[in-house]
């Protein structure tokens, strides 16, 4: 067959591909250029922006003016922890650290015991997130999917937990926790703030937001109860199981009231508290050492805030149903 | 394969309003294509979803190769689903979304990439098995959901308005494809669509429901020509059917027009069904034989119309026309529209007149009462 008289012949066109326009058919469109008007030319590579440069620059400003608000104390919080006494009292204040005195990180995290402080953050706030984040996602899962008797009083009931303010119960929380001789140590510091309302309301509306056949598809796939959840659910829920996440760790790494009423000493007592006893300390004139400890404590949640929000922000459900 | 048989089944939401499936009885056999297929609201999902397992059957019984299904879970009956929206889970592809269910009932691994094999063969899935839905188009991912319920090789398919999603152009060639897969694979089908051309198309036999109503089920002809009652003949059929109410029955011929001019040849056996002096007539659009354009009638016994739309459709025309009647004339026809269909040679222009007749033998008659069709009776 190569050598065949056929193969020979050129085709008059080449083939086009189905996807491509055809050019118009003779006669229907005008060959002229089309018409430019004085406000077509002003909003040529514009894009879609009409405002104008007053609003503009107001909007800037106000901007401008956010950022400093939320930035200025925060860079007088790391210059300050890189200063020496004599620097941070110098008047008028130096916008920046003159000697350079990084000491004082040192002196936080040897003398101070930071390092224990640290370490006790991160256990309570580990353990405290992974049980809040199982508690919650588990317990929305159960008001979501499964009919039960009373559930929706039982939701409404969870709700109006997160109605109360933790002052309220902290009273007869520390009276049971000095009974049950859990002061100091880290079970007495975990169990009481181990409770989960928000976790419960923010997932649950979440998975009721999801598409309702798909769920159906995998009853109808005999996929079983926990299956759905891990291979369905919470693939589905990244962003928001994310968010719960990021809102329960930063809460937790905070968490001041409660912790600094059960535990005094660095076996067990997080940074927060680490921080009020080194000012305690320090005495109340000694900035360098307080700055340099805040900002130990600040950092990492600003790692992990940075890390997360990319994910956070990130549609799953993109293609699930028609879209 | 299975057969699939409803028995006095009802879905009863409140106890107060009529239900949204009332007794519906309804035998599919095994390797059957039935297409349940109604205005919306009508019950034809929830008939559907009944059958899968997905809505509580309150009343009656569903039956799958006669044994009851009523009270056992949707993941026990055996029944596999393509919904309307395709509910692919988003997190997987294809491959994944496929193999789902098999990995479920714990199937050995190389037994689920053969089968995956072959639902990928059966529907052109080739390389789309590793892509995930947010990176298909609305036909691809119709298709991965069409490969989820045949890789389970179910007793009864499901299907949930599967095509509506799609494309006018996608939806003709799906809807062939499925059909032709439905019959490779010989399993039986449940198909739900409010489209009557996919009911007449795709079903070996379509069953017409209303509000919770079955109203019959039959082949797409029978339901066509012979419809039973005038809910049928007028939702079978686009444009739908022109009913005439009235319609005098006299000396066992139904006749119509000035000096009952015109027979409509109803046959003698209906006419003796008939329980009053006057039936209900419908006559399809292509049952119409135009004989005349202009003011005056070119033939003696027929109906004068005025053309008021012209639809031309490419290779036939429909013209909606409103009857020129006589002032005491007993018959009414509803919605005061007749249609009648044109070949595309015949010009017709809005105000035209035009005179038509009905084609002897093409009508269909009802009780005037019951509105049952005459040969049910």
């Amino acid at each position: 067959m190569t050598t065949s008289v056929d193969t020979q012949v050129v085709p008059p066109t080449a083939p086009r591909d189905a996807g491509e326009a055809l050019p118009p058919v003779p006669g229907t469109q005008i060959d002229e250029a089309p018409q430019l008007t004085a406000a077509q030319r002003r909003r040529r590579g514009r894009g879609v922006d009409q405002s104008s440069p007053v609003v503009k620059i107001a909007g800037y400003i106000a901007l401008a003016i956010t950022v400093a608000v939320i930035m200025v104390p925060l860079y007088f919080i790391v210059i300050t922890s890189l200063k020496t006494r004599p620097d941070i009292y110098s008047d008028p204040i130096t916008w920046w650290p003159n000697p350079f005195n990084p000491q004082n990180y040192s002196y936080v995290m040897t003398t101070l015991e930071f390092d224990l402080y640290l370490r006790n953050s991160v256990i309570i706030t580990g353990i405290l997130t992974v049980v809040k984040v199982t508690l919650g996602v588990l317990s929305a899962y159960a008001f979501a999917f499964i009919k039960f008797p009373l559930r929706n009083f039982l939701f409404v009931l969870v709700i109006a937990a997160l109605m109360v303010p933790n002052q309220i119960t902290i009273i007869s929380n520390y009276s049971l926790i000095a009974q049950l001789g859990w002061r100091n140590t880290f079970i007495g510091i975990i169990v009481p703030l181990a409770g989960v309302a928000f976790g419960t309301f923010l997932m649950r509306n979440h998975f009721l937001s999801l598409p309702k056949e798909i769920m159906e598809a995998a009853e109808m796939d005999g996929s079983s109860f926990f299956r759905t959840l891990f291979k369905v659910v919470l693939p589905m829920s990244w962003p928001t199981v994310i968010a719960f996440t990021l809102i329960t760790v930063v809460g937790e790494w905070n968490e001041y009231l409660w912790p600094f009423l059960v535990a005094d000493t660095s076996a067990t007592a997080p940074l927060p508290i680490g921080l009020t006893l080194l000012q305690d300390v320090e005495g109340l004139t000694n900035w360098g050492p307080v700055m340099a400890g805040t900002v130990l404590a600040t950092l990492p949640m600003l790692v992990i805030f940075l890390i997360l929000q990319k994910r956070m922000i990130k549609g799953l459900t993109a293609g699930a149903v028609k879209g | 394969m299975a057969t699939v048989e409803f028995r006095q089944a009802s879905r009863i939401y409140d106890p107060k309003v009529r239900p949204a499936v009332n007794r519906v009885n309804l035998s599919i056999e095994d390797g059957e294509f039935l297409v349940l297929v109604g205005p919306s609201g009508c019950g034809k999902s929830t008939t559907l979803r009944m059958l899968a397992g997905l809505e509580p059957i309150d009343e009656g019984g569903v039956y799958i190769d006669g044994e009851d299904v009523s009270e056992r879970r949707a993941r026990a009956r055996d029944v596999a689903m393509v919904f309307q929206s395709y509910a692919l889970y988003p997190n997987m592809t294809a491959r994944q979304n496929i193999s789902f269910a098999l990995e479920n009932v714990k199937m050995p691994k190389h037994d689920i990439a053969e089968r995956v094999e072959e639902a990928a063969r059966m529907l052109e899935l080739g390389e789309l098995l590793d892509k995930k839905p947010g990176a298909m188009s609305g036909g691809q991912r119709q298709r991965v959901a069409m490969g989820r319920a045949i890789v389970r090789h179910p007793k009864v398919f499901c299907m949930d308005e599967p095509l509506s999603n799609l494309d006018a152009k996608l939806r003709v060639s799906t809807r062939a494809q499925i059909a032709a897969l439905q019959r490779n694979l010989g399993v039986t089908t449940v198909y739900v669509t409010h489209d009557q051309t996919e009911a007449m198309t795709m079903g070996d036999r379509v069953c017409v429901l209303k509000d919770g109503i079955l109203q019959q089920v039959d082949t797409p002809k029978e339901l066509y020509e012979n419809p039973g009652n005038t809910f049928v003949a007028e939702f079978i059929g686009s444009p739908s059917i022109t009913l005439m109410d009235g319609v005098s029955i006299v000396d066992g011929r139904a006749v119509l027009g000035e000096n009952h001019a015109i027979d409509l040849g109803i046959p003698r056996e209906l006419a003796e069904n008939a329980r009053g002096p006057r039936v209900i007539a419908g006559v399809r659009p292509e049952a119409w034989e135009i004989l005349g354009v202009g003011a005056k009638p070119s033939e003696p016994a027929t109906v004068p119309l005025r053309v008021e739309l012209v639809e031309h459709l490419g290779s036939e025309a429909f013209a909606y026309c409103s009857p020129i009647m006589t002032a005491d004339s007993p018959v009414t026809i509803r919605q005061r529209r007749v249609t009648v269909r044109a070949d595309k040679r015949r010009e017709l222009q809005p105000e035209d007149v035009i005179h038509v007749r009905p084609r002897l033998g093409e009508s269909v008659f009802f009780d005037e009462a019951t509105q049952i069709n005459l040969a049910y009776l």
